[in-house]
């Protein structure tokens, strides 16, 4: 088992370590994450013999009653065992992925977009070379954004706003919606809206299809469903908000080498402790800034080089104990909460998730805010 | 090429990527939505009732039968339900000389019925 790559040296199979596999950190950690988001979402009892499946052949399998979903489910753990335990992970991905996939195709009233884009995500970084692009995936979004848009544009009632409307006030009555509403003409903030949401997954795709554009790409996603998750009062469309959110670890560089992070002695008190408890493959190295730079956190490392809120983004955003530790906490409120209280909980989440990784330099705008006015001298001639 | 050739795990992804762009393409030319990306484009409450000799279905035997909600909304197209009904009617059930009608409104539109077998 390759051993190479590992920031400090300790065993690369244990579940948490997403370093040293055939697979980049971020993708590893895309996988497991995905993997846990279809657990959760209850795959394992979903995976069962065919039911008017799409393709009339896999009826033949319904002769002999239950291999069918036991090969699916073996599959499935097989494949979540190898993920887990860092072993042979492409092919763990390729075993998740096609257990998912065929599962939807063997069970029609079963198939859901939300666990359909699992099982490709899954099957695609399987599919994905180590040291390459991840382009697979970036496509995948092309394809997924590309077949949405496509959709709506050809369909009258979006451009007239007549699904929205219908969706917005009765078979989901949103009560922002109804309150905006009626400020304007009959259906015409449903019409503003279904074009800002065609123009806005056109535009994504264009993103995604354009590797120039992917970090635009990924802020329209971020804010499009960021801002559909708002609207429509935390519903995650199954778990569609976290199957793309999970899916945009693709894109996002993870560091492979030690990072020097210098902590001012004003933030060592609750910074330090917290980074030591999100950074579980240890690439940071904690020391003092100096007592002199106005900086409260300063990033060094791997090329790169960030103050303040940015070193804070890179930190949380590097550190996969990050994405785990939210996913658990998502997952243990998700179990414990009523959903009256839940999905209000996840709007505050992710506008405070919002706040923190939209790039605003907060502490700069505070200091230049705070700065005392001097009053002008006139220099006597 | 050469590279695709030389990597069969990436062969099979841009072959399953193809195939996906082939189901996008391919849902233009039938009602329903599946495998094409395209949820929550419609908006469509529909009722589901089944006869057989005259006899109407519970709501558990429609459960049972379809294995799927039998009134409600529906998100992607009410033609993804009545390709499953459709799909019972002339596989699994069709001994079953079942009568159906499948009521829906899309989108606000007036009401329209679907019905098994079709004259």
């Amino acid at each position: 088992m390759a051993a190479t790559m590992n920031l400090d040296g300790r065993a690369a199979w244990l579940p948490w370590r997403i370093s040293g596999t055939a697979l980049e950190p971020n993708l590893l950690l895309l996988a497991k994450l995905m993997f846990l988001v279809t657990l959760r979402g209850g795959i394992f009892s979903k995976l069962g013999d065919p039911y008017l499946p799409f393709a009339d052949f896999l009826d033949g399998f319904r002769e002999h009653p239950g291999w069918f979903g036991l090969t699916l489910r073996s599959a499935y753990v097989l494949g979540g065992l190898l993920l887990a335990f860092n072993f042979r992970v492409r092919t763990a991905c390729l075993l998740l992925g096609a257990s998912v996939i065929l599962g939807q195709f063997a069970n029609t009233p079963s198939f859901r977009n939300h666990v359909y884009i699992c099982g490709c995500v899954l099957f695609l970084t399987g599919c994905h070379r180590r040291g390459e692009e991840p382009w697979l995936l970036r496509w995948q979004f092309v394809l997924l954004y590309f077949g949405a848009a496509l959709n709506k544009t050809l369909q009258a009632d979006w451009w007239s706003g007549q699904f929205l409307e219908t969706w917005l006030t009765r078979e989901f009555p949103v009560p922002t919606y109804h309150l905006l509403a009626g400020w304007f003409p009959a259906r015409s903030m449903a019409a503003v809206m279904s074009w800002a949401v065609i123009a806005s997954e056109w535009l994504i795709a264009t993103c995604f299809a354009v590797r120039s554009l992917l970090r635009l790409g990924i802020w329209l996603i971020v804010l499009l469903h960021g801002g559909i998750l708002v609207f429509v009062m935390g519903d995650r469309f199954g778990h569609f908000w976290d199957d793309i959110l999970v899916t945009l670890l693709a894109f996002l560089t993870l560091p492979t080498g030690p990072v020097d992070l210098r902590i001012a002695d004003r933030a060592r008190n609750w910074l330090e402790p917290w980074v030591r408890r999100l950074d579980w493959e240890g690439a940071y190295c904690c020391q003092r800034t100096n007592p002199n730079d106005v900086a409260w956190l300063e990033l060094e490392g791997q090329g790169i080089r960030e103050r303040n809120e940015a070193a804070l983004r890179r930190v949380l955003l590097g550190s996969s104990g990050t994405f785990f530790l939210l996913f658990g906490v998502d997952w243990l409120l998700d179990a414990l909460l009523p959903e009256e209280v839940f999905r209000p909980l996840t709007i505050v989440a992710t506008l405070i998730a919002l706040a923190i990784f939209i790039p605003i330099p907060w502490t700069d705008w505070y200091q230049r805010w705070m700065r005392p006015i001097r009053p002008v001298t006139s220099q006597a001639g | 090429m050469k590279r695709l050739r030389s990597n069969p795990a990436l062969l099979l992804g841009v072959a399953f990527l193809l195939l996906q762009a082939v189901l996008v393409f391919r849902a233009r030319f039938v009602a329903e939505r599946f495998f094409c990306w395209a949820p929550f484009d419609e908006s469509s409450h529909y009722e589901v009732k089944t006869w057989i000799n005259d006899r109407p279905l519970s709501d558990t035997e429609l459960w049972d039968r379809y294995q799927y909600r039998i009134r409600g909304w529906e998100n992607r197209s009410v033609h993804n339900v009545i390709r499953m009904v459709r799909q019972f009617e002339t596989s699994y059930g069709t001994n079953h000389q079942a009568r159906v009608e499948v009521i829906y409104s899309y989108n606000g539109h007036p009401e329209q019925t679907w019905r098994w077998p079709q004259r």
